[in-house]
């Protein structure tokens, strides 16, 4: 019924949003009195179109696909009656330098609700307590058993290689080292390895620190931007991403693709492109939730989307030959086009476009285009999320930040996604450049 | 009605403005301060050909 509800909203406001193009086409014929003005915004309203059917394609596609993977049926989570049959799972924790969260992330483990699991927590090299504070719980009884290891720094990917190497689950769950699992992600996971021809599963990451405006806009962003798109790709079981927050991988998947490579910094994207490349199904569970804290400071914010621009251009240009194998490996060729449309094209329009109309409405006075233009926006960028939020069954506040979303919040992000771009063509050395924790997270009661 | 239309319309301009100038600012920023943190790593490291100007004092033996 919501969701009724909720895609008729969306459907009245594409048609506002058509009506409104219709009108300002006949504010340009006023305009186009002048021919210098005319001409420029003739051009003007072409781009504007173009961008705006883009657009409009791209969230029609996606909500279409989503909607069908909505009304695909979800497997039943393990359930108490299964119990004797749950397959063993390892849930791999990689930490350095996470004194802050770890002991909130091990709570969070043991209060987990399933029979068979254990918790592998493997200290990079870490510089603080990670390792003192995790050991206690290594002695500690319980019927989850944690292992803590230690090894020198090397990286994510050799930490959670080193974890896998020790893993006695043929399920290995893979987590970030400030994540707060909730209680029954495990059971709504494990459901779909029934299925032989799935390699993850994705889980759904939902930011809980929302009061600092940045980190509200994330909280939307993960709800309208990521998770719209992984059920649209779980649709195709091609979800391009498995995010490091949460993600779910059969044992024998992982030892077909070696794991996690180390010569990019997005781990967790390239993982998942080998395994599609493979002829894995990756697929997502919106019901398994991770609670994970966002960058709430503006530079912080910057500096995380920088490394995650970088690191997908880097995995676009390792894996350039899957973009041609159409035939051979289909899922990673969709997968790689639809990332490098998202991380790369559309932000080049995106600001492009902005570009065009402040120009337009400085140099020649088309400010009413500028206003028509955001008026259209607005109302597809709220009524999207307006259908995502309820979908989600996510916080209605969300919403009262749908209209920052495109206008403000997503061109700050695409103004640094072209920085990091222009910094990845001209081969700019970059570390991991780690963020501090906040230390808001702590484990759900 | 055309006035608030024409205020509106001015608005957007400005704001508009406004976030592609903060957009680039903030971007130009990041990229200075994580570049700040390699150059100190470089400044901290003496060239290998550097005069040893400190010599560790070492007793007289005993007789």
């Amino acid at each position: 019924m919501v969701s009724r509800l909720a895609s008729i909203v969306f459907l009245a406001a594409v048609t506002l949003a058509a009506a409104l193009g219709a009108h300002h086409f006949a504010v340009v014929e006023v305009h186009s009195e002048a021919p210098i003005e005319g001409t420029v915004a003739g051009v003007i309203a072409v781009v504007m179109f173009l961008f705006l059917l883009i657009l409009a394609a791209r969230y029609l596609l996606l909500l279409g696909l989503a909607a069908y993977s909505q009304s695909q049926p979800a497997p039943q989570p393990w359930s108490i009656a299964d119990d004797g049959d749950a397959p063993f799972v390892s849930i791999i924790v990689p930490a350095f330098n996470e004194a802050p969260m770890i002991r909130s992330v091990l709570e969070s483990l043991l209060a987990i609700d399933y029979p068979r699991c254990e918790v592998i927590v493997v200290d990079d090299g870490s510089s603080d307590q990670t390792f003192l504070r995790a050991l206690p719980y290594q002695q500690r009884r319980s019927e989850i058993g944690i292992r803590v290891l230690v090894k020198a720094n090397g990286g994510k990917f050799d930490a959670l290689n080193h974890g896998i190497a020790q893993a006695r689950g043929e399920i290995i769950v893979c987590i970030d080292g400030d994540s707060i699992v909730e209680r029954d992600a495990l059971r709504y996971l494990v459901a779909y390895f029934d299925d032989p021809n799935v390699g993850a599963v994705a889980g759904n990451v939902r930011v809980v620190n929302r009061a600092a405006i940045w980190s509200g806009l994330q909280a939307l962003e993960y709800v309208v931007g990521l998770g719209l798109a992984k059920r649209a790709q779980s649709a195709a079981g091609a979800v391009s991403i498995v995010p490091g927050p949460l993600g779910a991988f059969r044992k024998t998947a992982l030892a077909d693709v070696n794991a996690y490579d180390g010569d990019t910094f997005a781990e967790d994207f390239d993982l998942t492109m080998k395994l599609l490349a493979m002829g894995w199904h990756v697929v997502y569970e919106p019901r398994a939730v991770v609670l994970t804290e966002a960058p709430e400071h503006t530079l912080d914010l910057l500096r995380q989307r920088y490394r995650w621009t970088r690191g997908s251009l880097q995995v676009l240009a390792k894996r350039k030959a899957g973009f041609f194998s159409l035939r051979r490996s289909p899922m990673e060729c969709l997968g790689l086009w639809y990332l490098g449309f998202e991380g790369l094209c559309l932000p080049v329009l995106h600001v492009g476009a902005q570009l065009v109309f402040i120009i337009g409405g400085l140099a020649l006075g088309l400010h009413d285009l500028l206003l028509y233009w955001w008026l259209q926006l607005l109302f597809l960028d709220c009524a999207t999320a307006l259908y995502c939020i309820c979908v989600e069954d996510e916080s209605p506040r969300l919403a009262l930040l749908a209209p920052f979303f495109r206008v403000f919040y997503l061109i700050v992000l695409d103004v640094a996604r072209l920085f990091a771009a222009f910094d990845e063509l001209a081969r700019v050395g970059m570390s991991w450049d780690k963020l501090a924790r906040l230390g808001r997270l702590s484990p759900a009661t | 009605m055309d006035s608030i239309f024409i205020f509106l319309s001015n608005l957007v301009l400005f704001l508009s403005l406004a976030t592609l100038v903060f957009a680039v600012g903030a971007s130009v920023a990041m990229m200075l301060k994580r570049r700040q943190p390699q150059r100190r790593k470089r400044e901290a490291v003496p060239p290998p050909d550097a005069a040893q100007l400190l010599r560790r004092y070492v007793p007289p033996e005993p007789d």
